[in-house]
């Protein structure tokens, strides 16, 4: 089939530019449009790669939630993600060959792109690497024991090693575990309520560490949730220094803040958890000045029996798969206007973008498309006669968060938020599978 | 109906009013029967006789029911979310819940689904708001001549002294009676101390000596035994008694007005010694018969109509 998407700005290498598309069988072409089997009228929108998600939950095997993989999928769809990387902290966890051959089975027919990770040690136990060269023979592309740390030193060295010369790279959740054990950020309101913090200093010191572990190796080493000032600074000097380090952020960290939990309510529970405004702030800065290269999701569906309940029994993790744009657009929207670089209302006048916010906007697409999409080593980017998933934004639309009628799992801490930009139409393998927001199946 | 789950939730006036009605209630006068044909729960999901005790005489003088919810009856280990435990008790007609949990949280959690009143009896290390409103009650009555009811706290000058990061009653009691304008300062070994902003203090020392001479008000807290040891983590008994205990010897130093308290059960030897129990300084009597006056007045004005 071929569709025709006209009128939009197209998210290109050197900007926003003004163009009409053609979709015949995948490939994109800047041409105007022909009889096409389908015209999208795409004025005052985008038109950006689709996103890659280097962050998913899609608790297979031993998921206790309502959300199945399908349902995710759905939710990562309309969220506008044709890809994710699922994490391999499932139960048992993918931490061989045979387990990462029938997640990948499991997952053949989902309708996104599924690239699945693989624990880094066995079990997850953090003490015996996993077999990095059988895996990646099978396919494995990234190893991380998220939800926890590799925390032995030794062990991490030896991983580095084995992933350099197999290519795989080395995924942290980066959080020195004795410094961890808290429910909220270590903070005033953290001693006032009478939880237990995490500091910030708890992954810095672990991403410092890992840095230097890695020196030398040549191994890629990425980042899961950076959440922390000072992490940042630690990247920075890795990156100038030709290190092969990246790392990602979340939504909520960009968007959301510690001081959400003085009512205890463990929706916003998160592993790392939500930080100050001044971090959150840095995080955001870094997002803009392309420090941080990916927005992901850390999309974590539990049920409810596990966020109903006091912050030391729930489970850590949020939805947020369908919000991770408009989260993330809103949250630098804000942002632009706390330094004075954009009105106020400025969104809503109907009129052109103004150019920071133009700027801003291109920066948070390629951080959730081209540039995650770079980390995995793939080229994703929306330019003449390549293949390319597609999604069409409005960035002055305005969407509810809670994802109501495509998560199941029913505690998003997003529910109820007004948010900017929506995500308007996605294009996966040269069909529609998302219309005006709603998932469609041509 | 209200809840009251934080100290902070509570405004001067209401306060003024219930304490005012607990000073009656001690003196004898006769309790409302404001849960007369009414249903309380007392959700104790942390044992505490001392507590139930309280607060059951004090729905019994309002003449309500009352029925013991405990972890055993609860499912809240058995893949149950708090939400359902508060449908469960709604859909059985309970009108309020009275709750203490070992869990920081748990009754602003209930109170955010159930209709009813919702009274935070102690949770976690978080806080403890009945407690606080007694003291402050125990306090003011124990100042009544001076005729000014809560104003007594304006310029009160109080230390409360012991493991204050483990402690709901230092960050209740503390905040509650900062914001009547007492100046608190706290009394801490460093492995125990906590931020003052967390207790609505002005700061924190590692010697009693340092301001037992400037002092309205001591505080003790309850010291557990278990924290206390040699091992270099926690903090070893005798730097405990040598720094922060109220001893005998500490004792000859209080100025005759000095007021000692505790929430009790007291460690004697551990944080007060004997002599300070038996002295006039010690107000834990006072504190133990209004135990069940504040809880009336609290729940009178919690759940009656007209107050
Ligand atoms: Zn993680």
């Amino acid at each position: 089939m071929s569709l025709a998407v006209v009128g939009g700005l197209i998210a290109r290498v050197r900007g926003l530019e003004r163009a009409d598309l053609r979709v015949e069988d995948g490939r994109v072409e800047f041409a105007p449009p022909r009889a096409a089997d389908r015209v999208i009228d795409a004025s005052g929108c985008v038109v950006a790669p689709a996103f890659v998600d280097l962050h998913t939950h899609l608790r297979w095997p031993g998921g206790l939630g309502p959300d199945t993989p399908e349902d995710i999928a759905e939710a990562a769809l309309v969220g506008g993600f044709t890809t994710v990387v699922a994490m391999a902290n499932t139960d048992p966890a993918i931490d061989r060959p045979v387990r990462y051959e029938q997640a990948v089975a499991r997952f053949r027919d989902l309708p996104i792109t599924v690239i699945q990770g693989a624990a880094a040690t066995m079990e997850r136990e953090g003490s015996h690497p996993v077999d990095v060269e059988q895996l990646a023979a099978a396919g494995v592309r990234l190893i991380s024991d998220d939800g926890d740390p590799v925390a032995r030193a030794d062990v991490l060295v030896e991983l580095f090693a084995r992933a350099a010369r197999a290519g795989v790279m080395v995924a942290q959740h980066a959080s020195i575990p004795e410094l961890s054990q808290g429910q909220m950020n270590a903070s005033v309101l953290a001693e006032r309520l009478g939880y237990d913090g995490v500091p910030e200093s708890a992954e810095t010191a672990m991403v410092a560490r890992d840095v230097e572990l890695a020196r030398g190796i040549g191994v890629h080493y990425h980042v899961q949730h950076l959440s922390a000032r000072e992490s940042l600074n630690v990247v920075r000097v890795a990156k100038r220094d030709g290190l092969w380090v990246t790392c990602e952020v979340t939504p909520h960290h960009l968007a959301l803040e510690d001081t959400l939990l003085t009512g205890h309510d463990a929706r916003y529970k998160v592993n790392p958890p939500l930080r100050s405004r001044a971090t959150r702030m840095a995080l955001l800065e870094a997002l803009l000045n392309g420090t941080i290269d990916a927005v992901a999701t850390d999309h974590a569906p539990h049920p409810e029996w596990r966020k109903d309940v006091p912050l030391e029994l729930a489970a850590p993790g949020v939805l947020g798969l369908v919000e991770a744009f408009s989260a993330t657009w809103s949250a630098v929207l804000e942002q632009l206007q706390r330094r004075g670089d954009l009105d106020a209302g400025a969104l809503d006048d109907g009129r052109e973008l103004p150019d920071p916010a133009q700027q801003a906007l291109l920066r948070v697409i390629e951080a959730l498309g081209p540039r995650p999409a770079a980390v995995l080593g793939l080229e994703h980017r929306l330019e003449p006669g390549v293949t390319c998933d597609l999604v069409v934004i409005d960035p002055r639309g305005r969407v509810r968060g809670g994802g109501v009628g495509v998560y199941r799992s029913a505690t998003s801490p997003w529910l109820g938020r007004e948010l900017y930009g929506r995500i308007r139409w996605v294009v996966r393998a040269g069909r529609l599978v998302v219309e005006d927001g709603q998932r469609v199946d041509a | 109906m209200n809840s009251l789950v934080s100290v902070d939730d509570l405004r001067a006036g209401e306060l003024e009013w219930v304490v005012r009605r607990s000073w009656e209630l001690a003196e004898g006068a006769q309790a409302r029967p404001v849960l007369r044909g009414r249903r309380c729960a007392l959700v104790f999901l942390e044992p505490s006789s001392r507590t139930v005790l309280s607060f059951s005489v004090a729905i019994e003088q309002l003449e309500g029911h009352w029925i013991r919810v405990d972890s055993a009856t609860s499912s809240l280990s058995k893949q149950e979310s708090l939400r359902d435990t508060v449908r469960v008790l709604e859909a059985q007609g309970f009108d309020c819940l009275i709750v203490r949990a070992p869990w920081v949280g748990t009754a602003a959690i209930m109170d955010r689904w159930f209709k009813g009143s919702v009274l935070n009896a102690g949770e976690g290390v978080g806080e403890h708001p009945s407690q606080a409103v007694q003291d402050a009650s125990v306090l003011a009555y124990l100042r009544r001549e001076e005729g000014r009811g809560l104003g007594v706290f304006d310029g009160l000058r109080v230390a409360i002294v012991g493991d204050l990061r483990h402690s709901r009653v230092a960050r209740s009691v503390g905040r509650l009676w900062a914001r009547l304008g007492a100046h608190i300062v706290g009394v801490a070994p460093p492995t125990w101390s906590l931020a003052p902003e967390a207790f609505g203090a002005q700061g924190v020392v590692d010697d009693l000596d340092e301001v037992i001479d400037e002092v309205d008000v001591v505080y003790m807290l309850r010291v557990q035994r278990e924290r206390l040891s040699d091992r270099d983590t926690v903090v070893d008994q005798e730097t405990f008694r040598r720094r922060f205990a109220l001893t005998a010897q500490r004792l000859e130093r209080l100025a005759p007005s000095v007021i000692v308290m505790h929430p009790g059960p007291i460690t004697r030897g551990v944080e007060v010694d004997d002599a300070v129990v038996a002295s006039p300084h010690m107000v834990d009597g006072v504190q133990y018969r209004f135990g069940v006056p504040t809880r009336v007045a609290l729940l009178e004005y919690l759940c009656g109509e007209d107050t």
